[in-house]
């Protein structure tokens, strides 16, 4: 029996010994190009927000994201609340660690390919970032913070996750991604990423990666620019443009009754 | 098609068509009863997307052109008279000066938000019932048997504080004599509450130049549009100055409106009886009031609105 013990014994340390020596090697995901289109966006006079088209040359899979996700930032709100039937504000309160926006399409339910977890890891879907959300106040919260924060920015339409990314299979097994995201005309001027995430049974797969640029120009960036940088010549302007407009209506105005009598 | 303008202080993109008639129809308001009009339009801006301090320092810019076409048509029909609108605009100085320091007494005891939106609805109530009432009675009355003024003047506690004030001056072109402290107080009370409420204040004083200063109608639509356009001239620097809030290019759209909008309103003011207009506007004033108060009691659609100056 001693005998036997010993050989077993031996087998089982040099197993051990191997598996710690050369583990099973997981596969990394695979890296892809995605295609952005128009990468440069344009805020003109006549900007009403744009659609950007995401596409791109995708591994085979059950699901796939494409998100462009904003800055963190920190917003601070005023809270409202009831107080002897009157609507009004009761609290103040600020959110940090949200991006200032938020646009996903994706091929599916999140929940249909992606793990909790791994969606915490990658920031994907609201609940992912509901657990990175701070609030604070100096009032005690009352948990209902998140969704009030999330109809807000759902309204302005800063935060969507539209279910506008398909995903159509070649013959040879490759399989093309195409989606459209839906930018808001709030949307803040800067460099942005849209990353690709493609996921085969829970387990992210394939990712991939690309810019878009959003530029403002022409009068907004004129408008703007004078209101930030120089507020008193701003304001004189504002003041004398308006009542240059006034006495030149009232100037054609008056002159028209003139004629008529 | 339906051109969309943006709007780059704000941030929004709005219909362009809806901007200017918008400035169309307040323009047209503040040419016919002497109101700036921001008591309509910054709740009509925020109701379609414009953050609310840039609404309320828009709304001031574009008052500047609206009165200033306001006032040079009404001084050209005769109707301004600049010496109780220099004093009344004195009064509103001091009163809005002492009512931005009060409002900050109020945000550091947290109760700003409150009096200001109870201050809106009371104010609105008040005014709007009383100019309603007093003008039915004029109609009726005047349909019936003409009710001698002078009677009714000498039982007002008004008339009684005005006998015992010192320095008594004529003003020719409203036809009353008075203590030049009248206006003065009046502009300070106008102005505590301007400032208190954020606007202009042209539907505040318009009731309290027809009812206390006991000035003809016409003389006072010209003339509060001459007190307003100062106000508005400093409220729209200020606003640029310090909080970068004045979004130009709105308040441009806004003002081609509001300026055509004052000429026709102006014209038509002109045509209409003193209490016919009375009666318009303290509808005006109820439905805004009305709507003013169904927000503070009603369910809001969002609990959380982005904090912002007053």
């Amino acid at each position: 029996m001693m005998r036997l013990r010993v050989p077993i014994f031996l087998f089982t340390s040099l197993v051990t010994l191997w598996l710690l020596c050369f583990p099973i090697a997981v596969a990394e995901p695979i890296s892809f190009a995605v295609d952005v289109r128009p990468s440069i966006v344009k805020i003109d006079a006549f900007f009403k927000g744009a659609d950007i088209f995401v596409s791109a040359d995708i591994p085979n899979c059950d699901g796939a994201v494409v998100k462009m996700e904003g800055r963190p930032t920190e917003i601070s709100f005023s809270k409202k609340g009831k107080v002897a039937f009157i609507w009004m504000s009761v609290a103040e309160l600020s959110v940090r660690n949200i991006p200032e926006i938020y646009l996903m399409a994706v091929s599916d339910e999140i929940s249909n390919f992606c793990s909790d977890e791994k969606c915490a890891e990658l920031r994907i879907g609201y609940t992912a970032l509901k657990k990175n959300a701070v609030f604070e106040s100096v009032k005690p919260l009352d948990g209902t913070e998140f969704d009030e924060f999330l109809k807000f920015k759902k309204e302005k339409g800063a935060y969507r996750i539209d279910r506008e990314a398909s995903i159509s299979l070649s013959p040879l097994g490759k399989a093309k991604l195409s989606s459209i995201l839906h930018l808001p005309p709030t949307v803040s001027p800067g460099n942005y990423d849209i990353e690709v995430y493609c996921f085969q049974s829970d387990t992210l797969i394939g990712t991939g990666k690309s810019k878009i640029t959003i530029e403002m120009v022409g009068l907004p960036k004129l408008m703007t620019d004078l209101a930030f940088q120089q507020p008193a010549l701003h304001g004189i302007v504002a003041v004398i443009i308006a009542m240059i407009i006034g006495i030149i209506m009232g100037f054609i105005f008056s002159s028209r009754s003139g004629g008529a009598h | 098609m339906n051109p969309y303008i943006f709007i780059p202080i704000a941030g929004v993109s709005v219909p362009i068509v809806l901007i200017l008639g918008m400035g169309l129809l307040v323009g047209f308001l503040s040419g016919l009863f002497g109101v700036g009009g921001g008591f309509l339009l910054t709740p009509l801006l925020i109701m379609i997307g414009i953050p609310p301090t840039v609404a309320a320092a828009s709304d001031s810019n574009q008052i500047v052109a609206a009165s200033t076409s306001g006032t040079f048509a009404h001084w050209k029909l005769g109707n301004v008279d600049f010496k109780m609108g220099l004093l009344l605009l004195v009064g509103g100085v001091v009163g809005g000066t002492f009512g931005v320091q009060l409002i900050k007494l109020l945000r550091a005891t947290g109760n700003a938000d409150f009096v200001i939106k109870i201050t809106y609805v009371i104010m609105l109530g008040v005014i709007g019932s009383y100019m309603f009432q007093e003008s039915l009675r004029n109609l009726k009355h005047r349909a019936v048997s003409y009710a001698p003024r002078e009677a009714m003047e000498a039982e007002s506690l008004f008339a009684r504080i005005n006998n015992h004030l010192p320095l008594k001056m004529e003003f020719e072109k409203s036809g009353v004599t008075l203590s030049p402290l009248m206006p003065l107080m009046l502009g300070i009370l106008v102005g505590v509450l301007s400032a208190l409420m954020g606007v202009g204040g042209g539907f505040i004083m318009v009731p309290v130049m027809v009812y206390m200063l006991r000035m003809p109608m016409h003389v006072v639509v010209g003339t509060s549009l001459f007190q307003i356009l100062f106000t508005c001239i400093n409220v729209t620097f200020m606003q640029s100055y310090y909080n970068h809030t004045v979004d130009l290019t709105l308040a441009l759209i806004l003002l081609v409106g509001s300026t055509i909008g004052a000429q026709i309103g102006a014209k038509i003011s002109y045509r209409l009886k003193a209490d016919q207009l009375k009666i318009i506007l303290a509808s005006i004033v109820l439905i805004v009031m009305i709507k003013m108060a169904s927000e503070l009691l009603m369910h809001p659609s969002l609990m959380l609105t982005l904090k912002s100056g007053h």
